[in-house]
């Protein structure tokens, strides 16, 4: 976690004061930090569109900043909040979600289906050929099971910590978190 | 399949997830998000939240008077008549308006 010094509260203040190009401090500081949680989430050809969409949107909330929470965990908010749109943007354009394996997707699929060897999981299949498996069931669940799932069984982030990244009340998260495992569970399995 | 709980299967997930090759912020696109921000220009306050604020107080107004009206009746013509004929310098004002015009 990034802290929230004296300065940066400066920079802030000078930021909403009409100063614009005080920005790129922060632009500068939070550039890694945005790209880690938004390259995880969305495609890797999407990610600058996004992480820039995250900054616009950060610069035009700065005056709803309210200082209680670290700048940081803000910014997160943002950029999960901005990922599950993008997904809900996608999935509607039917960009993504009508995508099918490909045939070498659909061979490993059924191979770790019919995996009886015992074996390691990770010793028998790459980590690229899970993640492949893995982002083919990701693609067949809605914007809002993805981000659940991603956030608490992927990253491991409590409910509470995943209700208030996307401002979701925690029944609402944890009817979700298990409703998306059940689903990617019976989209593994099929 | 193996459920979803179990442990490897659930690693070998969590590895694959952490371990996607992700992109780099380089200068150019440092520089195209400047001077996307730059062409927003300065931030100006955002009133939409402090009149929101207002929103419940507005609605219980709105709920008082709709009360006191299913009481009492809506009949603004004779409101503005009895108001008119009680206050007779009220009406010599208005009527002089209304030569001017």
């Amino acid at each position: 976690m990034i802290d929230n010094s004296g300065s940066e509260t400066e920079i802030i203040r000078r930021i909403i004061d009409g100063d614009v190009n005080a920005f790129e401090h922060l632009l500068k500081k939070y550039k890694q930090y945005v790209f880690k949680i938004v390259g995880r989430r969305v495609p890797y050809d999407q990610t600058e569109d996004i992480a820039q969409e995250v900054f616009i949107r950060a610069y035009q909330s700065l005056p709803n900043f309210k200082g209680i929470s670290p700048i940081s965990n803000w910014l997160a908010r943002i950029a999960v909040r901005t990922c599950c749109d993008f997904w809900r943007k996608a999935y509607k354009s039917k960009e993504f979600s009508m995508s099918s394996l490909t045939e070498n997707q659909e061979n490993l699929l059924e191979k770790i289906i019919s995996d009886q060897s015992g074996q390691e999981f990770s010793e028998r299949w790459s980590q690229k050929e899970v993640y492949e498996v893995l982002n083919y069931a990701l693609n067949r669940l809605s914007a809002e099971d993805r981000t659940v799932l991603e956030l608490v069984y992927l990253e491991g982030y409590s409910a509470k910590e995943a209700a208030d990244l996307l401002g979701w009340s925690l029944a609402n998260v944890k009817i979700r978190a298990f409703r998306s495992r059940k689903k990617l569970q019976s989209l593994l399995s099929k | 399949m193996k459920p979803l709980d179990d442990a490897k299967l659930k690693d070998a997930l969590i590895a694959a997830y952490h371990g996607k090759k992700t992109a780099e912020p380089g200068i150019y696109w440092e520089i195209k998000v400047m001077n996307h921000i730059r062409s927003l220009g300065p931030l100006q306050y955002d009133m939409t939240g402090f009149v929101w604020r207002f929103a419940a107080g507005a609605c219980f107004l709105v709920l008082i008077l709709s009360a006191y009206v299913m009481q009492t009746g809506f009949h603004p013509e004779y409101e503005m008549t009895e108001l008119l004929l009680n206050d007779s310098e009220g009406l010599a004002f208005l009527s002089y308006f209304a030569n001017i015009i």
